[in-house]
């Protein structure tokens, strides 16, 4: 079993170790300062591979990682000692390993590959990227992204099918099951079974016929014979039927109440009413009477009561029979039909997936499982990475699942044959385990240490103290869990004994009486209507935001993480903790009414935030202006500011008036009075940044009137979406978006409008979801329409919808959160938020309990209702009974445990158990309920705003240039002289012809080019006979560093001349002096650089064009 | 003659030797260089200037003697622009009003000059390929076409690596490991596809033979500066080259003249000695250090924080009077965002980088056109068809007609198909409108058989002509690109006779769309969006690189078909390789002017590491000087301010007589009580939502058919026996579900089947109480009058009356209120009449006792209204309060959390966003 923590073992480079390490006992410490022991003894980099949980622990782990290595890098030498010391290196080798340990942070940022720091999903899909033929994957095949959008078009479309169908296995099955269990509970079995695929494919892999395998499994453990009608057979029975006769005339002559029963048994023999006959000779809940018949009763009977109590006992074990069989025939059916529907769903969701070329994580983790286990594949496997991994760190191990730690274990075993000097390091805490529902199984961690010790001798230690929690608060958490199996007391790191602790458990309880209704009918213009239920959630919460007020923020003193100094306690010191999302609402309603700024990931919850509904609305209200409740919607959002007397004057009926909503809206706006209307400059004067407008482009200057109008709220609505609508079809999204909050000054408009507590969240949503509209937009084929309806569709999608914008660290907010999403943090004051918990148990799942160490699921099966489970499964569900409280448990620790502090534990003192339990635990500690008050409370700091940006305009946007045949004419005319004329120049003619849509024309204006060169009047330029040298498209570099073409140049003996081809038709009608004119310019400029060149010369510049005629222009004297 | 290659220098540590600015040239020999020619190697000291300005005075002090012309020479450059900017730097450093320049041209273009037109389009190619690869059964579900892509890819880099037949002894040697799958895949591949010289690798290295002749005859000397990464036909070509002419590749030398440049060498290029070593020399050679004025970091909390941090430095930079800005987009989100921002400030930025085809509107018609031809017009694809600028001419002709024809389609719950779509349109405009007729007739006119993938884009563009989206989508730049980019596909592939079904030409298209990309090359700005291989060898005054983590910096290799050491094997580009270029390039960008290197530090909840890059700077920079490099903080960008809304309040209109409905149902009766700002805005506004076309029945439908089927049922006198009842309302409730979809038939069907008996039982129970079938649907209307409103009607319809004779002969009537919610929550409303009204209304209407009817569960049992209760008050409270509301009651937003939480009517009322 587990030792001590001995740190120098475990970060012995050549060891394998273990640690189960308690909350707050550095865990990260350990295993960074693991990965520096391993790289100075001499481990490359890519040598290391460490697996953690998130990707978010694996960034902090890597970060740790170059925090500390540009310490070893940087720090003085006795900085480094002590780091070494401080990680267990023997006195002795210190100095010698000095010179590689500074060195180490530039040898592990320049490895190529450097360390591997993943999550095992992450690393799974990293060897799928490398061996893909093998995985049969689908090419390079991206990671679905919304999963459950897929399952359920997949069922749906499935469920159409074999429902039209129904004369089809599937559609028998499927009819069978609705008539049985109905729609929802369908549903439910359904999507519980294509969750459970992984364990669906472990227990038939390999199977030719997978739903018969299991069913045949399952068969076994069924009564025998299930195909019979049990009751019939009740009933055929002669002697049974006379037991029960027998027992009914017997009771005849007992109490009124054996009287009745007797009654019951001679109506249901009459009827052949099995149910009655159950129920009267059984207890309701199918168990057995204590007493069969009264004491008088059996004693008048006399001789007869023992064969009266034979009777009765032969009837009760026949009744259970059949009962027996009655539920094992309910749980065949739920599963031959449900087996049989589930199976064809999860292929129909496989099939959509290679369909479209994609992957989802099951897939990854099956298919990588499969790899590594492969004898065919796993040796090869290695060759395709670009790591040689030696040296595994397992991080949070607690979390991983079965399926996991089978690939893993197998593929460790091989590694260890191959590779005696690898080593294994392995934390984590069981007690920490709070994934089931994603299949995490904490007893993988047990398992996975009997093996390292087993073929990695690996040392394995607890730590159970810890550095987080202060004294006080390990006082008080050792109580709570003492029962649990495994819990080691917990003791505080020696460097913490004077920090001081607070812990309060709060009760709520409500008063019912209260309620107590008014006389006569409320009136609800004046008084609302009481909230209902969850009042003690109300209380609470309304507690929760007043004690933090009142008693906790500004003035407790906490322990400042990077000072170590104590200061007063502020918002952001505070960490809010749920169980559930269910209530979260609120509490963040009381923490808004109390004025506290605070921060929620409600996971997916972007979505649902008004001010991204606000935007959602404004969006569809620009495709779709007559979509009345989203214009009515974005008037009154902060990005108009209407008021409800603007809406009734759009939408309130005004009998002549037919129009209402945009359509009036329009006609509001257009009014003359309306100052919508008045003329820019009246518009824009008096305006404080009139100056600032001189420079925003011509294109927005209508919006900048609109925008700077003193206008009424209206007609700047009016104004504004009139705008934004014309870029709807064109502007990608995200500039679209850009545009919204640029002429709608929204950042500022929702600062103004909504309560200062609201107002960091607020401000990160909306950056959210601008961001959002640029991932969105990266996507294929991106529409507006398109947007809206992705946005939509993963409004409610739980695993894909975008969580909201988290305000910058820094931020000072309360963080409210579940526990789950806790896992990793910590606070100096934690609130565990109770409310009233109900757990309900499942059902319509799956069953398929797989230990730890099995290779597969031991069973699979589907089950029904609580009282439908039938008998055979109960070791499985008992074991699931267990792990599910365990996991509660472990809930509780993590929630507790995140507190540096302070911890509050609040709830319905009634109804929740976490709170009973905490209470029951601490009733006779005496523990401390305040921090220490604070002193003074510091002047905060006056935050600078930030500038403001500002540049003058630059850069500009060119008209698009129209392609006109002409303009394509004189092109390929001009290339054909170029290819031409001597000396020539090889042009590809054709392709240039069939660029241009010219193909058909090319020979024939190849053959006006090549009689244009031979006209006489041309000779002199064209026929080398007659010229000195000439160019072609003669590149010059002018002073400006600007390349000048010249169509051509011909040096004669008196002069240079400057040919300029003008063959475009434009140039036809036009007389020499216009071309000379319009020309001017440009040949100057040849001009100027050809006396450059031919010093000495006299330089001639002419227009050709394309009918032949040479427009000879005078040589202009320049300087 | 040989090349003379000028590599970066190892450190020269300060106060030693620094040589001269200039053609200081001594000969070393480079043992380790790739080059393998025994090379004169020339070292140049680039003081103080960017390379191209080193290579230009170089040029000018060679060929002093030939000025003004430089005709002959050959300069090689990495890109065009980079030409230019070279060509720049020559015309300033000669000093002349005129040169005539050397030839400035990238490698490839220059042999692209000499080409020849032997080469099988890579659409071709690749469509060869995959008519090969589709028929290998083993290969399973692997996309084909991707497959085929990367096959490809990955065969004309082995044939770039190297010439010759030995690629696939090369393979084959590697085979002797566990790739067999890989490479024998890829030697097939590279086998029929790249030996016949038909390869565009072959291509070029035939261009590039040609050149070598003209080099020979020639013999004009060569220059190159900042080629990048030269595959080995390239090099080859070099080395051949200069065996016939003078070839000088230059490249930027780390010297102590530039500070800036010698501390991003030493941070970057060396790992020895140790860092604080180094640290030291560069301490001691500058006491203060260099980097402060000119490179900032900004790690941003998040993605706007950078935007904005760029944005504002890019407004710095430019007011401090520098001009050519190159913006390096690592990260493509951030870098957006930044040309967004300063788009508001109209400075505008040209974008370099491009982008896919698929990302365009453009294709996104096409895509919805294609899906709407497919799928028989789905709504939703074509509404946005329909209102996309570029097909069926104006769209602000039909703009308004194609509104009112999604709110029919969404009112009417038209999902898809054509033949719903002509008769709604039909019954809505009286005619069809032009716009749906031309859409349809195309679609008719799309021949969706199997076709060769030329014939596929024929009939595509030919569609296009008809819905008259070619003129529009010409007219865009990046509609231009892509029609251009699928015509000349159809060129390509015209010899392809491979037939493909609709799907699987959709699939290439996807593929063709997603590989090809469109520049709007419209900004004219002296800023521009780039990419650091874009960037090589240009001329900037600042330098921004966006998205400077370790995601992006170097950039990661996406894993491919071989590891890095077998492409290393195999000779061909690695990962170090690349960072190596990376590196290179970022330190010559960086020490031309002031840079700026951003990131997100933070990405969603996850910290996101910078680059190592960006690290190992920093820890040098701290272990020489004791400081961190400046950061650059965030700023804010500009908006058009006017004047801001009132804080939030929570809403309490108050509403006139005439703004005042005149009818009243139970409903808006109960939204009343709800919550009276909920009744402001569902019947004083009169706002409704509108439905989706396309939502699934849900619950509600389930009610009306059970309410139909009821009505029926009892309005067809059913037989007062068990089973022929049973049978009627069986018959009765099969016909009703037979027009649903066939699953949702089967469910209802199904969860109704589970009800019915035991209605009937509950029927005939009640028959037996001697209760009689009067009427179903009935209206029940009572008029009144309100002080200050006028006459009103208040009304109700309720789904059945009964009616019996009691005992004593006097007659009793009740009605009837089906529901198919919970019976307990029903109870429970029912313990407090006064807040839940239906059933009192309805009583008071109708003069009658009243009942709920649960439908929903077995045994069917009524939930009668207590005969207590003061029906009476309660339905008067309504006028009651109508006459406060006009004597100016407030509507306060004040319904409790049950009701907020699926009020249609809470982005009116923004509770939970009140000031208190
Ligand atoms: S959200 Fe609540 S308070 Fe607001 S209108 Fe709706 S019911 Fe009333």
């Amino acid at each position: 079993m587990s030792e001590p923590l001995d740190k120098a073992i475990a970060l012995s480079p050549t060891r394998s170790a273990v640690v189960e390490a308690c909350a707050g006992s550095g865990k990260t410490w350990l295993l960074v300062s693991r990965m520096i022991r391993l790289l100075l003894a001499g481990a490359a980099p890519s040598e290391l591979l460490a697996i953690t949980f998130t990707r978010k622990a694996a960034q902090e782990m890597t970060d740790r990682l170059h925090d500390w290595l540009r310490v070893l890098a940087l720090g003085d030498d006795a900085t480094v000692r002590t780091f070494l010391r401080e990680r267990e290196i023997p006195e002795h080798e210190i100095d010698g390993l000095l010179p590689r340990a500074r060195g180490l942070l530039e040898t592990v940022l320049t490895a190529q590959p450097g360390p591997t720091v993943t999550t095992f999903h992450g690393w799974f899909l990293d060897l799928l990227k490398r061996a893909p033929l093998e995985a049969g994957l689908p090419w390079g095949a991206p990671l679905l992204g919304r999963n459950r959008l897929l399952q359920d078009e997949v069922r749906d479309g499935l469920l159409a099918q074999w429902s039209a169908h129904p004369d089809s296995p599937e559609g028998a099955s499927l009819l069978a099951l609705l008539a049985d269990i109905g729609e929802h509970n369908l549903n439910a079995l359904l999507t519980h079974f294509v969750d459970a695929r992984a364990e669906w494919w472990a227990c038939t892999d390999g199977a030719a016929d997978p739903v018969g395998h299991v069913l045949q499994r399952l068969r076994e453990g069924l009564h025998p014979d299930l195909d019979s009608d049990a009751v019939a057979a009740f009933w055929a029975n002669e002697s049974m039927v006379a037991r029960a006769k027998r027992v009914g005339l017997a009771l005849e002559k007992g109490s009124e109440a054996e009287r009745k029963t007797s009654t019951s048994i001679h109506l249901a023999l009459a009827d052949a009413d099995f149910d009655r006959l159950r129920v009267t000779i059984l207890k309701k809940d199918g168990g057995r009477r204590v007493k069969k018949a009264n004491a008088p009763t059996l004693k008048a009977m006399g001789a007869e009561a023992d064969t009266f109590l034979c009777d009765y006992g032969a009837l009760e074990t026949a009744l259970e029979t059949v009962a027996t069989i009655q539920t094992d025939q309910r749980i065949w059916n739920l599963n031959r039909h449900g087996l049989l529907l589930g199976h064809a769903l999860v292929k129909g969701y496989q099939d959509a997936k290679a369909q479209q070329g994609v992957i989802d994580f099951s897939d990854a983790e099956w298919l990588a499982c499969g790899l590594l286990q492969s004898e065919e594949h796993a040796p090869g496997l290695a060759l395709k990475l670009d790591a040689r991994y030696r040296h595994l760190l397992l991080d949070e191990f607690q979390d991983t699942n079965p399926l996991q730690w089978q690939a893993l274990s197998t593929w460790l075993a091989e590694a260890r044959t191959a590779d005696s000097d690898m080593t294994v390091f392995m934390v984590g805490d069981p007690k920490q385990a709070i994934y089931r529902f994603r299949r995490g199984e904490a007893r993988v961690f047990n398992a996975a240490a009997d093996f390292l010790q087993q073929h990695f001798e690996a040392a394995r230690f607890s730590n159970d103290m810890t550095r987080r929690l202060s004294p006080a608060l390990v006082q008080a958490i050792n109580p709570v869990f003492a029962d649990l199996e495994g819990f080691a007391s917990h003791a505080h790191a020696p460097e913490n004994d004077s920090r001081p602790g607070a812990l309060r458990c709060l009760p709520i309880s409500v008063d019912k009486t209260e309620a107590a209704p008014a006389a006569g009918l409320r009136n609800p213009l004046l008084t609302p209507l009481a909230e209902a239920d969850d009042r003690v959630v109300h209380v609470e919460a309304k507690a929760f935001a007043q004690v933090l007020r009142d008693q906790v923020l500004g003035r407790w003193s906490v322990m400042d993480r990077k000072t170590q100094r104590s200061r007063p306690a502020c918002a952001g010191d505070v960490l809010a903790l749920v169980k559930k999302r269910t209530h979260l609402r609120l509490y963040e309603r009381a923490l808004e009414a109390t004025g506290i700024p605070f921060i929620t990931s409600r996971r997916g919850g972007l979505l649902h935030a008004l001010e991204a509904q606000d935007l959602i609305a404004l969006l569809e209200t620009l495709l779709l202006p007559h979509a009345e409740l989203k214009l009515a919607h974005v008037l009154k959002s902060p990005i108009f500011g209407c008021s409800d007397a603007d809406l009734l004057q759009v939408f309130a009926p005004r009998p002549p008036d037919e129009t209402r909503g945009w359509e009036r809206l329009l006609a509001l706006a257009g009014q003359t009075d309306c100052p919508a209307m008045l003329h820019p400059h009246e518009a824009g004067r008096g305006c404080k940044d009139a100056e600032a407008l001189k420079d925003i482009d011509p294109l927005r200057a209508e919006a900048r009137v609109e925008s700077y109008a003193p206008a009424t709220t209206l007609a700047r609505a009016a104004r504004l979406l009139g705008g934004w609508r014309a870029h709807c079809g064109t502007l990608p999204v995200h500039d679209l978006l850009d545009r919204l909050y640029f002429e709608g000054d929204l950042e500022a408009r929702y600062a103004a409008a909504v309560p200062a507590a609201l107002r960091p969240q607020v401000a990160a949503n909306l950056r959210a979801f601008m961001q959002l509209a640029l991932t969105q937009d990266a996507g294929r084929y991106p529409t507006l329409a398109g947007f809206i309806r992705e946005l939509a569709s993963l409004t409610d999608d739980t695993d894909a919808a975008p969580g909201e914008g988290l305000a910058a660290d820094g931020e000072n907010a309360v963080r409210l959160l579940t526990i789950h999403g806790s896992k990793g943090l910590e606070a100096p004051i934690v609130w565990l938020l109770g409310g009233s918990d109900h757990t309900h148990s499942e059902s319509y799942g799956v069953l398929a309990p797989w230990p730890p160490e099995a290779p597969r699921p031991e069973h699979f099966s589907l089950f029904g209702r609580q009282d439908e489970r039938g008998t055979w499964r109960d070791r499985w569900f008992a074991v699931e009974a267990t792990l599910t409280q365990r996991e509660s448990d472990n809930l509780l620790y993590v929630a507790l445990t995140r507190a540096e502090q302070g911890l509050i534990v609040s709830g319905a003192a009634d109804k929740n158990s976490w709170l009973q339990r905490v209470e029951k635990a601490w009733q006779d500690l005496d523990l401390p309920a305040d921090l220490p008050l604070a002193r003074s409370v510091e002047a905060s700091q006056a935050v600078v705003p930030p500038p403001r940006i500002g540049a003058s305009a630059i850069g500009q946007r060119r008209p698009p240039t129209p392609v006109h045949p002409a303009a394509a004419q004189g092109e390929l005319f001009h290339a054909c002289l170029e290819h031409h004329a001597p000396p020539g120049r090889p042009r590809n003619l054709s392709a240039l012809a069939k660029r241009l849509g010219m193909a058909a024309e090319l020979s024939h204006i190849e053959a006006a080019a090549r009689s244009l060169l031979g006209q006489p009047h041309l000779a002199q330029f064209f026929d080398p006979a007659q010229y000195r040298r000439a160019f072609n498209e003669l590149e010059l570099l002018d002073a400006g560093g600007q390349m000048q073409r010249l169509d051509r140049v011909v040096e004669l003996d008196d002069a240079v001349w400057v040919l300029d081809y003008k063959t475009g038709d434009d140039s036809r009608a036009l007389t020499d002096e216009q071309l000379a004119e319009r020309h001017q310019r440009q040949l100057a400029g040849y001009q100027a650089l050809l006396a450059g060149l031919y010093p000495d010369q006299v330089v001639r510049i002419a227009l050709l064009l394309a009918d032949g005629r040479l427009v000879k222009l005078e040589p202009v004297h320049t300087m | 003659m040989g090349i003379a290659r000028i590599p970066p220098k190892d450190s020269s540590p300060p106060g030693v030797e620094i040589p001269q600015s200039g053609a200081a040239s001594h000969a070393s020999q480079g043992d380790s260089d790739p080059l393998r020619t025994e090379v004169r190697v020339e070292s140049y000291a680039l003081g103080g200037g960017a390379l191209p300005h080193a290579v230009a005075r170089t040029l000018l002090d060679r060929h002093a003697d030939n000025l003004p012309d430089l005709s002959g020479l050959t300069v090689l450059v990495p890109n065009h622009r980079a030409g230019q900017d070279f060509a720049r730097a020559l015309a300033l450093a000669a000093r002349r009003p005129v040169l005539i320049p050397p030839q400035i041209i990238p490698l490839k273009s220059w042999a692209e000059s000499v080409a020849d037109d032997r080469i099988e389009p890579q659409a071709r190619r690749l469509a060869r390929l995959h008519s090969v690869l589709r028929h290998e059964s083993w290969l399973g579900t692997v996309d084909k076409w991707s497959l085929a892509n990367e096959l490809l890819q990955l065969a004309d880099e082995l044939s770039a690596a190297r010439l010759g037949g030995n690629i696939g002894s090369q393979i084959r040697a590697l085979r002797a490991d566990a790739l067999d799958r890989e490479t024998s895949l890829i030697e097939a591949v590279w086998r029929t596809l790249n030996q016949d010289g038909d390869d565009p690798q072959a291509r070029y290295a035939r261009a590039l033979d040609a050149l070598l002749e003209q080099v020979g005859l020639q013999r004009q000397p060569i220059y190159g500066f900042a080629l990048g990464t030269l595959t080995a036909v390239e090099r080859q070509f070099l080395e051949r080259c200069a065996e016939r002419a003078p070839v000088t590749l230059f490249e930027p030398a780390a010297d102590a003249t530039d500070a800036v440049a010698f501390a991003l060498h030493q941070a970057w290029q060396l790992t020895t000695p140790p860092l604080r070593e180094r640290a030291a020399t560069l301490a001691e050679a500058f006491p203060h250090s260099p980097l402060p004025p000119r490179l900032t970091l900004c790690p941003a909390p998040h993605l706007e924080a950078e935007a904005r941090a760029v944005a504002i430095w890019v407004a710095t930079q430019l007011q401090a009077g520098q001009r050519d800005l190159a913006l390096i987009a690592l990260d493509r989100e951030a870098a957006r965002r930044v040309r967004a921002l300063l788009d508001r400030l109209n400075v505008m930025v040209a974008d370099e980088t491009g982008w896919t085809l698929s990302t365009t509107a453009a294709a996104a018609v096409i895509d919805r056109w294609l899906e709407c031809v497919v799928s028989d017009f789905p709504h939703v694809e074509l509404l946005d068809l329909l209102k996309s600028p570029f097909v069926l001419g104006d769209l602000v002709a039909r703009q308004d007609q194609v509104l009112q024809f999604e709110i029919a389609l969404r009112r009417q719950g038209v999902a898809r198909g054509m033949a719903d779509m002509l008769r709604l349109a039909e019954s809505r405009f009286g005619e069809l409108p032009p716009w749906l007729a031309t859409l349809f007739g195309a679609r008719q006119n799309f021949a969706q058989s199997r076709a060769p993938l030329s014939i596929w884009l024929a009939r595509l563009s030919s569609s296009l002509g008809e819905i008259d989206a070619t003129a529009a989508l010409s007219a865009d730049a990046a509609g231009a690109k892509v029609l251009d980019t699928l015509d000349g596909l159809r060129g390509d592939l015209d010899a392809d006779n491979e037939r493909y079904s609709f799907g699987e030409w959709r699939r290439w298209l996807n593929l063709a769309l997603e590989s090809a990309s469109f520049i709007d090359a419209s900004v004219d700005s002296p800023i521009v969006l780039t990419s650091l291989p874009a960037a090589r060898g240009r001329l900037f005054d600042a330098v921004a690189v966006i998205g400077a983590d370790a995601r992006h910096l170097p950039a990661r290799p996406a894993p491919g078909l071989f590891s890095q050491s077998t492409r290393a094997q195999l000779g061909l580009s690695t990962a170090g390789d690349e960072a190596n270029a990376t590196t290179a390039d970022l330190m010559h960008l960086l020490g031309q002017g002031p840079a700026l290197m951003s990131w997100q530090a933070w990405n969603d909840d996850e910290p996101n590491p910078a680059s190592p890059l960006v690290l190992r700077l920093r820890a040098l920079h701290q272990a020489a000087w004791g400081s961190d490099l400046p950061m650059q903080t965030s700023g804010v960008p500009p908006t058009r301010p006017g004047p801001l809304p009132e804080p939030g309040m929570q809403p309490a209109p108050t509403v006139s007589a005439a703004q005042l409905p005149r009818r009243y149902s139970p409903t808006a009766y109960q939204t009343l009580l709800d919550c009276p700002y909920r009744f402001f805005v569902k019947n004083v506004l009169g706002i409704r939502e509108l439905d989706e076309a396309d939502d699934a029945l849900d619950k509600s439908d389930y009610g009306n058919a059970l309410h139909r089927i009821l009505k029926s049922f009892h309005d067809n006198a059913p037989p007062p026996e068990r089973d022929a009842a049973l049978a009627l309302l069986s018959d009765i409730s099969d016909a009703e579900f037979a027009t649903l979809p066939a699953w949702t038939a089967a469910a209802w069907r199904s969860r109704w089947a589970a009800i019915r008996p035991a209605y009937i039982d509950a029927w005939l129970d009640w028959v037996a109480q001697g209760w009689r079938y009067e009427c179903g649907e009935a209206a029940f209307e009572v008029p009144f009058n309100v002080p200050g409103l006028g006459d009103i009607t208040l009304h109700g319809r309720v789904d059945r009356v009964d009616r019996r004779i009691d005992q004593n002969g006097g007659e009793a009537r009740i009605v009837i209120d089906y529901k198919t919610g919970a019976a307990q929550g029903l109870r429970k409303k029912l313990n407090d009449p006064a807040e839940a009204i239906q059933l009192p209304f309805y009583a008071w209407l109708s003069d009658a006792a009243a009942a709920y009817l649960p439908i929903n569960e077995t045994p069917v049992t009524p939930i009668e209204l207590n005969g207590e209760t003061d029906v009476d008050a309660i339905s008067r409270r309504l006028p009651q309060l109508l006459e406060a509301i006009v004597a100016g009651a407030a509507l306060r937003a004040n319904g409790i959390d049950a009701a907020c939480q699926y009020c249609e009517a809470r982005g009116l009322c923004r509770k939970g966003m009140w000031h208190e």
